[in-house]
Protein backbone atom coordinates (compact mmCIF):
# COMPACT_ATOMS: atom_id res chain seq x y z
CA UNK A 1 0.00 0.00 0.00
CA UNK A 2 1.47 2.95 -0.94
CA UNK A 3 1.48 6.37 1.12
CA UNK A 4 2.04 9.92 0.23
CA UNK A 5 4.38 12.44 2.11
CA UNK A 6 4.28 16.22 1.85
CA UNK A 7 7.49 17.48 1.48
CA UNK A 8 7.42 20.82 3.29
CA UNK A 9 8.86 24.18 1.40
CA UNK A 10 12.57 23.86 3.47
CA UNK A 11 12.83 20.14 1.37
CA UNK A 12 11.51 20.92 -1.97
CA UNK A 13 14.33 23.13 -3.13
CA UNK A 14 16.43 20.00 -2.53
CA UNK A 15 14.33 17.47 -3.63
CA UNK A 16 14.65 19.80 -7.35
CA UNK A 17 18.62 18.62 -6.67
CA UNK A 18 17.49 15.36 -6.07
CA UNK A 19 14.93 15.09 -9.05
CA UNK A 20 17.52 17.38 -11.43
CA UNK A 21 20.12 14.43 -11.36
CA UNK A 22 18.10 12.58 -12.78
CA UNK A 23 17.60 12.00 -16.95
CA UNK A 24 14.28 10.10 -16.13
CA UNK A 25 12.68 13.28 -14.99
CA UNK A 26 14.39 15.68 -16.78
CA UNK A 27 12.59 13.96 -19.63
CA UNK A 28 9.53 13.69 -17.87
CA UNK A 29 9.17 17.28 -17.23
CA UNK A 30 11.84 19.29 -18.91
CA UNK A 31 11.07 22.70 -17.13
CA UNK A 32 11.64 21.20 -13.98
CA UNK A 33 14.90 23.67 -13.76
CA UNK A 34 12.81 26.48 -14.53
CA UNK A 35 12.21 28.97 -11.21
CA UNK A 36 8.71 29.83 -12.97
CA UNK A 37 7.98 26.08 -13.31
CA UNK A 38 9.00 25.06 -10.04
CA UNK A 39 6.98 28.72 -8.48
CA UNK A 40 3.92 27.34 -9.90
CA UNK A 41 4.60 23.91 -7.62
CA UNK A 42 1.70 24.16 -5.44
CA UNK A 43 2.50 20.74 -3.55
CA UNK A 44 5.15 18.22 -4.36
CA UNK A 45 4.58 14.84 -1.77
CA UNK A 46 6.66 11.48 -2.30
CA UNK A 47 5.62 8.24 -3.20
CA UNK A 48 6.43 6.06 -0.69
CA UNK A 49 5.81 2.06 0.16
CA UNK A 50 6.99 -0.08 1.97
CA UNK A 51 10.01 2.21 3.26
CA UNK A 52 11.07 2.79 -0.65
CA UNK A 53 10.37 6.37 -2.45
CA UNK A 54 9.13 5.07 -5.74
CA UNK A 55 8.26 8.46 -7.71
CA UNK A 56 6.48 12.01 -6.85
CA UNK A 57 3.52 13.67 -7.35
CA UNK A 58 3.38 17.58 -8.00
CA UNK A 59 0.23 19.59 -8.58
CA UNK A 60 0.86 23.12 -9.99
CA UNK A 61 -0.71 26.04 -11.36
CA UNK A 62 -1.54 25.86 -15.03
CA UNK A 63 0.01 28.31 -17.24
CA UNK A 64 -0.73 29.04 -20.61
CA UNK A 65 -2.86 26.86 -23.04
CA UNK A 66 -3.40 24.46 -19.99
CA UNK A 67 -4.86 26.52 -17.91
CA UNK A 68 -7.78 26.12 -20.01
CA UNK A 69 -8.27 22.56 -18.25
CA UNK A 70 -8.25 23.91 -14.61
CA UNK A 71 -6.93 25.30 -11.47
CA UNK A 72 -4.85 22.33 -10.96
CA UNK A 73 -2.72 19.73 -12.75
CA UNK A 74 -1.40 16.95 -11.49
CA UNK A 75 2.11 15.34 -12.75
CA UNK A 76 2.84 12.08 -11.83
CA UNK A 77 6.11 10.38 -12.01
CA UNK A 78 7.08 6.53 -10.92
CA UNK A 79 10.28 5.98 -10.87
CA UNK A 80 11.49 3.42 -13.64
CA UNK A 81 12.31 0.74 -12.01
CA UNK A 82 8.56 0.58 -9.79
CA UNK A 83 6.42 1.62 -13.06
CA UNK A 84 4.28 -1.53 -14.25
CA UNK A 85 3.32 -2.77 -10.80
CA UNK A 86 0.51 -0.68 -10.12
CA UNK A 87 1.55 2.04 -8.14
CA UNK A 88 0.59 5.05 -10.38
CA UNK A 89 -3.38 3.34 -10.02
CA UNK A 90 -2.98 3.80 -6.31
CA UNK A 91 -1.49 7.28 -6.54
CA UNK A 92 -4.65 8.13 -8.83
CA UNK A 93 -6.83 6.31 -6.35
CA UNK A 94 -5.56 8.55 -3.17
CA UNK A 95 -6.07 11.22 -5.44
CA UNK A 96 -9.53 10.33 -6.31
CA UNK A 97 -10.23 10.43 -2.50
CA UNK A 98 -9.50 13.93 -2.49
CA UNK A 99 -12.22 14.65 -4.30
CA UNK A 100 -10.33 17.61 -5.75
CA UNK A 101 -10.36 18.89 -9.50
CA UNK A 102 -7.89 17.61 -11.69
CA UNK A 103 -6.11 16.86 -14.51
CA UNK A 104 -3.24 15.07 -16.08
CA UNK A 105 -1.40 16.16 -19.26
CA UNK A 106 0.21 12.94 -21.30
CA UNK A 107 2.48 13.62 -23.92
CA UNK A 108 2.11 11.67 -26.96
CA UNK A 109 5.49 11.32 -27.29
CA UNK A 110 5.97 9.56 -24.34
CA UNK A 111 5.07 5.83 -24.93
CA UNK A 112 5.03 4.79 -20.90
CA UNK A 113 2.52 7.80 -19.80
CA UNK A 114 0.41 6.92 -23.06
CA UNK A 115 0.31 3.38 -21.69
CA UNK A 116 -0.44 4.20 -18.67
CA UNK A 117 -3.11 6.88 -19.28
CA UNK A 118 -4.70 4.28 -21.91
CA UNK A 119 -5.37 1.52 -19.21
CA UNK A 120 -7.26 3.47 -16.27
CA UNK A 121 -10.84 2.92 -16.11
CA UNK A 122 -11.39 6.07 -14.04
CA UNK A 123 -10.34 8.65 -15.94
CA UNK A 124 -11.70 10.46 -18.82
CA UNK A 125 -10.21 11.56 -22.13
CA UNK A 126 -11.64 15.94 -22.49
CA UNK A 127 -9.20 16.96 -24.90
CA UNK A 128 -6.14 15.77 -27.82
CA UNK A 129 -4.21 17.59 -29.61
CA UNK A 130 -1.58 16.88 -31.80
CA UNK A 131 1.44 16.67 -28.87
CA UNK A 132 -0.75 15.75 -25.90
CA UNK A 133 -4.30 14.23 -24.39
CA UNK A 134 -5.75 15.73 -21.58
CA UNK A 135 -7.22 13.55 -18.97
CA UNK A 136 -9.27 14.26 -15.92
CA UNK A 137 -10.34 11.85 -12.87
CA UNK A 138 -14.10 10.42 -12.57
CA UNK A 139 -14.78 10.89 -9.17
CA UNK A 140 -17.57 7.98 -7.99
CA UNK A 141 -20.56 9.46 -7.55
CA UNK A 142 -19.43 12.83 -9.21
CA UNK B 1 28.17 33.52 -26.70
CA UNK B 2 29.68 31.97 -23.99
CA UNK B 3 31.13 28.61 -25.09
CA UNK B 4 32.55 25.19 -23.35
CA UNK B 5 34.40 22.20 -24.59
CA UNK B 6 33.27 18.90 -22.46
CA UNK B 7 33.72 15.61 -22.90
CA UNK B 8 31.16 13.15 -23.49
CA UNK B 9 31.33 9.26 -22.84
CA UNK B 10 29.17 7.27 -24.45
CA UNK B 11 28.83 3.55 -25.63
CA UNK B 12 30.98 2.15 -28.27
CA UNK B 13 28.18 0.87 -30.56
CA UNK B 14 26.70 4.17 -30.59
CA UNK B 15 29.46 6.34 -30.74
CA UNK B 16 30.61 4.16 -33.99
CA UNK B 17 26.70 4.13 -36.03
CA UNK B 18 27.10 7.58 -35.37
CA UNK B 19 30.52 8.52 -36.03
CA UNK B 20 29.77 6.68 -39.67
CA UNK B 21 26.60 8.72 -39.99
CA UNK B 22 28.11 11.78 -39.61
CA UNK B 23 30.63 10.91 -41.79
CA UNK B 24 28.58 10.17 -44.79
CA UNK B 25 27.09 13.20 -44.23
CA UNK B 26 23.37 11.39 -43.42
CA UNK B 27 22.96 12.78 -40.10
CA UNK B 28 23.14 16.68 -40.32
CA UNK B 29 20.78 17.98 -37.24
CA UNK B 30 18.74 17.15 -34.45
CA UNK B 31 16.75 20.23 -32.82
CA UNK B 32 14.43 20.04 -29.52
CA UNK B 33 11.87 22.39 -28.44
CA UNK B 34 10.50 21.21 -24.56
CA UNK B 35 7.63 21.90 -22.99
CA UNK B 36 6.67 21.35 -19.91
CA UNK B 37 5.79 17.63 -20.30
CA UNK B 38 7.90 16.57 -23.62
CA UNK B 39 9.87 17.64 -26.10
CA UNK B 40 9.14 18.17 -29.79
CA UNK B 41 11.85 16.47 -31.73
CA UNK B 42 13.29 17.45 -35.60
CA UNK B 43 15.66 15.15 -37.00
CA UNK B 44 17.40 15.93 -40.26
CA UNK B 45 18.81 12.86 -41.32
CA UNK B 46 18.90 10.53 -43.97
CA UNK B 47 20.10 7.31 -42.76
CA UNK B 48 18.48 4.67 -42.30
CA UNK B 49 18.67 4.25 -38.31
CA UNK B 50 15.64 4.40 -37.24
CA UNK B 51 16.78 4.31 -33.62
CA UNK B 52 18.60 7.53 -33.89
CA UNK B 53 15.96 9.66 -32.74
CA UNK B 54 15.48 8.00 -29.48
CA UNK B 55 19.32 7.83 -28.92
CA UNK B 56 19.64 11.68 -29.41
CA UNK B 57 16.83 12.26 -27.11
CA UNK B 58 18.01 10.21 -24.35
CA UNK B 59 21.44 11.38 -24.82
CA UNK B 60 19.85 15.02 -24.85
CA UNK B 61 18.41 14.55 -21.28
CA UNK B 62 21.54 13.17 -20.20
CA UNK B 63 23.56 16.48 -20.87
CA UNK B 64 20.83 18.70 -19.99
CA UNK B 65 22.79 19.28 -16.85
CA UNK B 66 25.23 20.93 -18.88
CA UNK B 67 23.39 22.97 -21.02
CA UNK B 68 22.26 26.54 -20.02
CA UNK B 69 18.31 26.69 -19.68
CA UNK B 70 16.55 26.68 -22.74
CA UNK B 71 13.60 27.09 -25.18
CA UNK B 72 15.25 25.59 -28.47
CA UNK B 73 18.57 23.40 -29.04
CA UNK B 74 20.06 22.67 -32.03
CA UNK B 75 22.33 19.74 -32.45
CA UNK B 76 24.91 19.67 -35.17
CA UNK B 77 27.47 16.72 -35.72
CA UNK B 78 30.44 17.18 -37.00
CA UNK B 79 33.42 15.14 -37.43
CA UNK B 80 37.16 16.66 -38.00
CA UNK B 81 40.18 15.62 -37.13
CA UNK B 82 39.48 12.13 -35.98
CA UNK B 83 37.04 13.50 -33.22
CA UNK B 84 33.61 13.42 -32.95
CA UNK B 85 31.75 16.83 -32.16
CA UNK B 86 28.03 17.87 -31.21
CA UNK B 87 27.58 21.10 -31.60
CA UNK B 88 24.87 22.16 -29.36
CA UNK B 89 23.44 25.46 -29.19
CA UNK B 90 20.73 26.60 -26.85
CA UNK B 91 18.28 29.65 -27.11
CA UNK B 92 16.57 30.69 -24.53
CA UNK B 93 12.89 32.65 -25.64
CA UNK B 94 12.12 34.53 -22.33
CA UNK B 95 8.63 34.83 -23.76
CA UNK B 96 7.94 31.30 -25.20
CA UNK B 97 8.89 29.95 -22.13
CA UNK B 98 4.83 29.36 -20.93
CA UNK B 99 5.92 29.46 -17.29
CA UNK B 100 7.91 32.93 -17.53
CA UNK B 101 6.03 36.17 -16.94
CA UNK B 102 7.37 38.54 -18.85
CA UNK B 103 6.35 41.83 -17.03
CA UNK B 104 4.35 45.02 -17.38
CA UNK B 105 7.37 46.93 -17.56
CA UNK B 106 6.98 47.99 -20.90
CA UNK B 107 5.56 51.22 -21.99
CA UNK B 108 3.85 50.65 -24.82
CA UNK B 109 1.95 54.16 -24.93
CA UNK B 110 5.90 55.65 -24.73
CA UNK B 111 6.92 53.52 -27.21
CA UNK B 112 4.38 54.57 -29.53
CA UNK B 113 5.12 57.80 -28.83
CA UNK B 114 8.38 57.78 -28.79
CA UNK B 115 8.25 56.40 -32.96
CA UNK B 116 5.21 59.10 -33.17
CA UNK B 117 7.69 61.53 -32.62
CA UNK B 118 10.37 60.42 -34.84
CA UNK B 119 8.00 60.91 -37.98
CA UNK B 120 8.31 63.39 -40.73
CA UNK B 121 5.90 66.45 -40.07
CA UNK B 122 3.52 65.92 -42.72
CA UNK B 123 2.89 62.17 -41.59
CA UNK B 124 2.31 63.02 -37.85
CA UNK B 125 -0.34 65.20 -39.05
CA UNK B 126 -2.01 62.22 -40.80
CA UNK B 127 -2.11 60.02 -37.91
CA UNK B 128 -1.85 59.80 -34.26
CA UNK B 129 0.97 58.62 -31.60
CA UNK B 130 -1.26 55.66 -30.76
CA UNK B 131 -2.94 54.23 -33.92
CA UNK B 132 0.72 53.47 -34.54
CA UNK B 133 1.67 49.32 -35.03
CA UNK B 134 5.20 48.89 -34.53
CA UNK B 135 6.89 45.65 -35.96
CA UNK B 136 10.80 45.07 -35.05
CA UNK B 137 13.18 42.86 -34.78
CA UNK B 138 16.74 43.59 -32.76
CA UNK B 139 19.95 41.68 -32.55
CA UNK B 140 22.61 42.57 -29.85
CA UNK B 141 25.85 40.88 -29.17
CA UNK B 142 27.93 41.21 -26.53
CA UNK B 143 30.35 43.85 -28.12
CA UNK B 144 27.11 46.12 -27.79
CA UNK B 145 26.47 46.63 -31.20
CA UNK B 146 22.79 46.16 -31.79
CA UNK B 147 21.27 46.20 -35.16
CA UNK B 148 17.64 46.39 -36.86
CA UNK B 149 16.50 43.51 -38.87
CA UNK B 150 13.06 44.34 -39.24
CA UNK B 151 11.15 46.80 -38.85
CA UNK B 152 7.71 47.87 -39.82
CA UNK B 153 4.96 50.41 -38.66
CA UNK B 154 0.83 50.04 -39.71
CA UNK B 155 -2.02 52.04 -38.71
CA UNK B 156 -4.97 51.20 -36.67
CA UNK B 157 -6.96 52.48 -39.69
CA UNK B 158 -4.80 52.03 -41.93
CA UNK B 159 -5.47 55.33 -43.41
CA UNK B 160 -1.74 56.12 -44.53
CA UNK B 161 -0.51 54.52 -48.00
CA UNK B 162 2.90 55.99 -47.71
CA UNK B 163 5.50 53.42 -45.96
CA UNK B 164 6.22 54.86 -42.40
CA UNK B 165 9.29 52.59 -41.57
CA UNK B 166 10.87 53.49 -44.23
CA UNK B 167 10.36 57.36 -43.92
CA UNK B 168 12.59 57.47 -40.30
CA UNK B 169 16.02 58.79 -40.49
CA UNK B 170 18.90 56.74 -39.43
CA UNK B 171 18.97 58.47 -36.34
CA UNK B 172 15.63 58.01 -35.58
CA UNK B 173 15.97 54.32 -36.20
CA UNK B 174 19.31 54.49 -33.88
CA UNK B 175 17.01 55.82 -31.25
CA UNK B 176 14.56 53.13 -31.45
CA UNK B 177 16.81 50.62 -31.35
CA UNK B 178 18.73 51.96 -28.03
CA UNK B 179 15.34 52.76 -26.73
CA UNK B 180 14.42 48.67 -27.11
CA UNK B 181 17.75 47.49 -25.89
CA UNK B 182 18.33 49.69 -22.85
CA UNK B 183 14.93 48.58 -21.75
CA UNK B 184 16.02 44.92 -22.68
CA UNK B 185 19.26 45.11 -20.78
CA UNK B 186 17.16 47.17 -17.50
CA UNK B 187 14.41 44.10 -17.49
CA UNK B 188 15.90 41.08 -18.64
CA UNK B 189 19.90 41.60 -17.69
CA UNK B 190 20.90 39.12 -20.18
CA UNK B 191 24.81 38.15 -20.14
CA UNK B 192 25.93 38.27 -23.73
CA UNK B 193 24.34 37.74 -27.70
CA UNK B 194 20.26 38.18 -27.51
CA UNK B 195 17.67 39.25 -30.01
CA UNK B 196 14.10 40.88 -29.24
CA UNK B 197 11.24 40.76 -31.60
CA UNK B 198 8.05 43.07 -31.17
CA UNK B 199 4.68 42.52 -33.04
CA UNK B 200 2.42 44.93 -32.49
CA UNK B 201 4.42 47.28 -29.60
CA UNK B 202 4.86 44.33 -27.56
CA UNK B 203 8.01 42.34 -26.75
CA UNK B 204 6.74 38.65 -27.95
CA UNK B 205 10.27 37.67 -28.48
CA UNK B 206 13.38 38.19 -26.49
CA UNK B 207 16.01 35.30 -26.91
CA UNK B 208 19.52 34.74 -25.02
CA UNK B 209 22.12 31.88 -26.39
CA UNK B 210 24.86 29.84 -25.52
CA UNK B 211 26.82 27.02 -26.96
CA UNK B 212 29.11 24.20 -25.91
CA UNK B 213 30.67 21.69 -27.70
CA UNK B 214 30.19 17.88 -26.81
CA UNK B 215 33.48 15.87 -27.57
CA UNK B 216 32.30 12.50 -28.27
CA UNK B 217 34.15 9.62 -26.06
CA UNK B 218 33.57 5.94 -27.16
CA UNK B 219 33.35 3.95 -23.74
CA UNK B 220 34.88 1.38 -23.98
CA UNK B 221 37.61 3.21 -25.96
CA UNK B 222 36.99 1.75 -29.75
CA UNK B 223 40.65 0.05 -29.62
CA UNK B 224 43.44 -1.13 -26.91
CA UNK B 225 46.50 -0.47 -28.31
CA UNK B 226 48.40 -3.73 -28.92
CA UNK B 227 51.51 -4.27 -26.46
CA UNK B 228 50.60 -1.22 -24.27
CA UNK B 229 53.50 -0.62 -21.22
CA UNK B 230 52.11 1.62 -19.05
CA UNK B 231 55.45 3.30 -19.03
CA UNK B 232 54.79 5.19 -15.84
CA UNK B 233 54.34 1.97 -13.91
CA UNK B 234 57.95 0.68 -12.29
CA UNK B 235 58.63 -2.69 -13.41
CA UNK B 236 60.19 -5.92 -11.47
CA UNK B 237 63.97 -5.87 -11.72
CA UNK B 238 64.63 -9.00 -13.68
Amino acid sequence: MISLHLVRSPDVANLWVELGKQASFRRAFPFMSHAPFQRSVLTAKQIQAGGEVMGCLLQTKPTDEFSAYGDRESLLMIYPEYQRQGVGTQVLDRIREDKDPTFFVSPKSNPSSTAFFHKQLGMSLVDETERYRVYSLLHSGA
Amino acid sequence: MERKNICWKIDLEFYKKLREVVQAGAFKSISFIPWHKGCDTNLDATCDWPELKDLMETWYYEIQGEIEIHTYVLVTPEFTEEKLILDVITEWDHCADCMSEVGDDWDEEKFQELVFNLLPKRLQDQTHALDLLIWIEIEYDESAKSSITEFSISLLDGKVDEDLAASLSSDGLREIREHVVEWCLGYFCPIGDFSAVLEANQISTFSTYASEKFLMIPDPPEREPENFHDLTTPRPKP
